[in-house]
């Protein structure tokens, strides 16, 4: 990951073990490799356009809200062996946030690894005692009328936010909505904006 | 006291899972609470929405 430089104490552990578990044929170079591959390809893009087509096409919002799973592959997103996706679809009454209280559980298929921050024990604990302070250290200042719902992610499904189209964006190509939904929308700590394209500068 | 919105499936029992025993299907089901009892603050209308196994609920 840019920006991050393990220890090298951590390193020489990590290679320690690596040999152990190839050693004893637990896992194989090989495989090593192949999760590298699909753990880099992860990132948020790919949640972002499955949010952009269902802001275009209603039979995929439909597909994406009834199976997240699903709508993953078809995005060609290997979901075998993660848990399944779940979408939670935002309305003009609810805003959902998505936190996992026990520890980092992350749709990383579709946006790949967690902030700092959402694993953080602060966001943890806040996130469902007081989820409104939380939105607005982030900048967030929900109209009146809407309700937050905290979406606690645990150990058996993963949960993916589909904001509100923002206003302004009417007659929009799919690339151009991709580009406005970032990770924090995915999560639920701010909305999109049609005057914010997001930065994906890794 | 929370309502149930939908199942989500069936899982391992994570009380085995914990132990490395061999773990029973359990249904797993999103319930709905209401956010601002569990604390005592917050604002009402809020809600939390939480992962629950089927043997952890009791009937209302």
């Amino acid at each position: 990951m840019a920006g991050y430089d393990p220890r090298p104490e951590s390193v020489a552990l990590l290679e320690k073990l690596v040999a152990a578990l190839k050693l004893h044929g637990i896992v194989t170079e090989e495989e090593i490799a192949l999760r590298k591959t699909i753990a880099e390809r992860a990132n948020p893009e790919t949640g972002a356009r499955m949010v952009a087509r269902a802001w275009m096409d209603p039979e995929w919002r439909e597909f994406l809200l009834r199976d997240g799973t699903a709508a993953a592959e078809a995005m060609g997103v290997s979901m075998r062996g993660n848990p399944p996706l779940g979408v939670l679809e935002d309305t003009a009454s609810v805003h959902h946030l998505v936190v996992c209280t026990l520890c980092s559980c992350y749709p990383r298929a579709i946006i790949g690894y967690p902030p700092h921050w959402y694993k953080s024990a602060a966001y943890r604990s806040r996130a469902v005692r007081e989820p409104r302070a939380v939105l607005a250290e982030f900048g967030t200042v929900l109209p009146a009328g809407i309700q937050v719902r905290v979406v606690d992610s645990t150990a058996d499904f993963r949960w993916m936010v589909l904001p509100l189209r923002p206003e302004g964006t009417e007659g929009w190509t799919e690339d151009q909505l991709t580009a406005l939904v970032s990770r924090d929308h995915l999560v639920g700590v701010s909305l999109p904006n049609a005057a914010q394209k997001v930065s994906r500068a890794a | 006291m929370g309502v149930v919105e939908r199942a989500l499936g069936t899982f391992p029992n994570p009380e085995d899972i914990a132990f490395n025993r061999p773990a029973e299907p359990r249904v797993l089901y999103h319930v709905l609470f209401d956010q601002p009892p569990v604390w005592n603050e917050g604002q009402a209308g809020d809600t939390l929405l939480i992962e629950l196994f089927e043997h952890w609920l009791e009937e209302a």
